[in-house]
């Protein structure tokens, strides 16, 4: 099972502001990809707008999603493959440990896939006395420093050079350097050996398509290649919505996919994986798995509210603009997926209440859906979440996050409402607020359950006359009567 | 269980679960109509157009850092690759050796005559070309090949086709085409005509529907898209090249003897 760390999500943010290392590294990611991002959609032929055909495309596909899931299975399978659908994380891990114990597979080489991150593979494999080797350099340097990915593309984005040099000195044994291509060289070599010995190769999946019935999967090292190629058996993971119609929907998709992710045209491979080795072929495994993942994606597709974020490619451009995530980064988050597309995914796939914070800590401010590949309005789910949230949802099982909340608004209600209470309110308060302290004509401390107000600024305290009494005064000085 | 999924999608999606359901008529949409220009518009390039998009490969490939030559025939070309083996030393190990296609194209270079004064032996995927069902391969010959793989610092392959706009290389897994040509070995070589080169994958997606009788033909059971040198940015966010694939690709474009200009 994958650790669920969302409650911790406030301290960890702390945590991660107190940092001066990550705050650095941070500010150093978004820099890079935020303008680079933005640029990357302008070089695209048809422009920027491509993005809203994208939003189309994907909205299509899931509407669909009966029939392109039918139609690539019925594809994958007659060119050799074999199709295993998992309702939940643990059908998913079985049915893949099931596979690996067939082929008495003892070592196994691994893409990047966040679905396997999602649903806690690398735990079961090796419960099952499997090792598995992460081959993404990212990955690689996670797995062996013991984390979770800080970023959805990136996941060591927030180790520094000299952290990956003491990590690979103390795990790998090698002499102690901050030199990158040394660092990668020294890494390339322990993994080649792994790529030659592994027996089974796990890959994700970026974007499938139904009427060819194959998967795609993308990178820039070419450790997917490797891993998918030389093994004798390969499975692949992919989130049941993560499919196009067909090659003209993949066109758009990719080119969209590779600039968000990393501002580049096109990553550096992409491979199109519809089966197994044919019998003439030298090399490519011999048996190949694509198990497609539900576990509790049907429940967000039945949602029309929420439907639109099954459209998410998780390219992360969301995470380099989105002013939280450039504070906080991905660990506050608690699970997987982090930033923007975090705060709605997760909270939707763990529980509204047990992520609460996820949605509740994102500001809203829509830079996400700007630099979203494909459009998707992040903001809006954000806010539906949290209406959820403030008034609780049975079909979801959400209990009102906060009964007090919704007590002090209905109070607050009666009382705008009421000219005459209201008024005798605020003139008590203006009485009240000369016993608290002040400074400067502010008030610097409210009491409670107003104090979180004051606690990193001043507040004006209340204007001796209300608008309405300065306003009928004004009037008869002029001589107006009402 | 598939049925049984498939049906709770259904579900969720809020159709009705017996209603008869159309198949889907995948095709009908935009795309269809456009590709027989599309077609049209490979076929009916002239050597002047071609030699553009040749310029245009070479210019997006520069900054990817791969290294793009024009040659006029197999013979510049199996010279070229003479050249880089006596300049190259192998990443891994001492001995030079080199692994190769059985493709046409790259039977046509003779690499096995041009290289045999260096005394490097070059390994092709055993097995006849062209004949599938001849030439099912036993465990022992792939345990073989997978040592020669590891073993050879050069792979030279062809490609299907190359894409202009992005510098990319297409290859298809095919008998003979071993796919690990191309990833294994540090340095990868691919050889291809001016005539393959076409200008994006609109193209390319175009030119693999027409070739297959059903579209899940189109893609079979593998198809790479390689642009540019295995990198990395995951340490410390310094761009790192190689990661895991080949440190150095090489394109060698055969352009023909006589490139002659078309009409603007
Ligand atoms: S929500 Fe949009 S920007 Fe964020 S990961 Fe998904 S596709 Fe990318």
């Amino acid at each position: 099972m994958v650790e669920i760390n969302t409650e911790n999500y406030v301290a960890e943010a702390h945590k991660a502001i107190a940092n001066p290392v990550l705050q650095r590294a941070l500010a150093d990611v978004q820099d890079r990809f935020h303008k680079a991002t933005a640029a990357a959609y302008h070089t695209l032929p048809e422009g920027p707008a491509l993005r809203f055909k994208a939003h189309q495309i994907r909205m299509q596909a899931i509407a669909n999603l009966d029939i392109l899931l039918e139609t690539l299975a019925a594809n994958v399978r007659y060119n050799g493959g074999h199709v295993f659908f998992a309702e939940d994380g643990k059908t998913a891990r079985d049915y893949c440990l099931a596979v690996a114990r067939r082929h008495r597979v003892k070592l196994v080489v691994k893409g990047k896939s966040m679905v396997t991150e999602e649903i806690g593979l690398n735990q079961a494999l090796a419960d099952g006395w499997i090792e598995v080797a992460e081959t993404d350099l990212g990955e690689y340097i996670i797995q062996l420093a013991g984390e979770r990915p800080f970023h959805i593309i990136g996941p060591a984005i927030h180790k520094t050079r000299n952290e990956v040099g003491q990590l690979f000195a103390e795990k790998l044994g090698i002499p102690f350097t901050h030199d990158p291509p040394t660092l990668a060289q020294a890494a390339r070599k322990i993994l080649r050996a792994k790529f030659l010995q592994a027996d089974m190769g796990i890959s994700g999946c970026n974007l499938a398509c139904a009427e060819t019935g194959h998967i795609t999967t993308v990178s820039n090292e070419g450790n997917i290649r490797l891993a998918t190629t030389l093994p004798r058996v390969h499975v692949a993971f992919m989130g049941m919505e993560r499919i196009a119609a067909r090659l003209e929907d993949h066109d758009v998709l990719l080119r969209l996919l590779c600039r968000g992710a990393t501002a580049q045209k096109l990553a550096t491979y992409i491979s199109y994986i519809g089966g197994p080795r044919a019998s003439d072929q030298t090399d490519g495994p011999d048996e190949f798995h694509l198990i497609i993942l539900d576990n509790g994606r049907r429940r967000i597709l039945a949602d029309p509210e929420f439907r639109e974020i099954l459209g998410c490619i998780r390219c992360a451009a969301c995470l380099n603009v989105c002013p939280v995530y450039g504070q906080i980064g991905g660990h506050a988050y608690g699970f997987p997926y982090s930033g923007p597309v975090g705060a709605v995914v997760t909270p939707l796939l763990v529980g509204i209440n047990r992520a609460q914070h996820l949605c509740l800590g994102e500001t809203l401010c829509g830079a996400c859906q700007e630099a979203c590949p494909v459009d998707i309005d992040i903001p809006r789910m954000l806010l539906a979440l949290r209406a959820k949230l403030a008034d609780g949802d049975p079909l979801w099982k959400v209990k009102r996050a906060n009964p007090m909340e919704k007590a002090i608004f209905q109070i607050w209600s009666g009382l705008i409402r009421n000219r005459r209470i209201y008024e005798l309110s605020l003139r008590l308060a203006a009485v009240g607020q000369k016993c608290l302290p002040q400074r400067n004509g502010m008030l610097r401390r409210l009491p409670p359950p107003l104090h979180g107000w004051t606690r990193s600024r001043d507040i004006k305290p209340l204007a001796a006359e209300t608008f309405i009494q300065r306003w009928k005064k004004k009037r008869r000085v002029r001589g107006i009567h009402p | 269980m598939s049925e049984e999924f498939i049906r709770k999608v259904r579900w969720a999606l809020g159709r009705p679960l017996h209603a008869r359901r159309c198949e889907p008529n995948l095709r009908s949409r935009q795309g269809a109509g456009k590709s027989p220009s599309i077609l049209e518009r490979i076929q009916n390039r002239c050597d002047g157009e071609r030699q553009g998009l040749l310029d245009k490969f070479r210019e997006a490939a520069h900054p990817l850092g791969l290294k793009v030559y024009p040659h006029r025939d197999t013979e510049a070309v199996a010279a070229a690759i003479g050249a880089l083996v006596r300049t190259k030393v192998p990443e891994w190990g001492q001995a030079k050796s080199v692994a190769a296609w059985r493709h046409p194209l790259i039977e046509s270079l003779r690499l096995t005559e041009a290289l045999a004064a260096q005394n490097v032996p070059v390994y092709f995927p055993e097995g006849p070309m062209g004949a599938p069902s001849a030439c099912r391969f036993a465990k022992v010959d792939r345990q073989r090949w997978r040592e020669r793989i590891f073993q050879s610092y050069i792979g030279i392959t062809s490609a299907d086709f190359g894409l202009a706009e992005t510098a990319t290389l297409v290859l298809r897994n095919r008998a003979g085409q071993a796919r690990s040509v191309a990833i294994v070995p540090a340095i990868h070589v691919a050889v291809l005509e001016v005539s393959q080169l076409i200008a994006d994958l609109q193209e390319l997606y175009a030119l693999l529907y027409s070739e297959a009788a059903h579209p899940r033909e189109a893609v079979t059971n593998g198809m790479t898209l390689i642009t540019g040198v295995s990198t990395t940015r995951d340490i410390g966010a310094v761009p790192v090249r190689p990661a895991h694939g080949p440190r150095e690709v090489y394109v060698y474009v055969i352009t023909g003897p006589h490139p002659k200009q078309g009409p603007s």
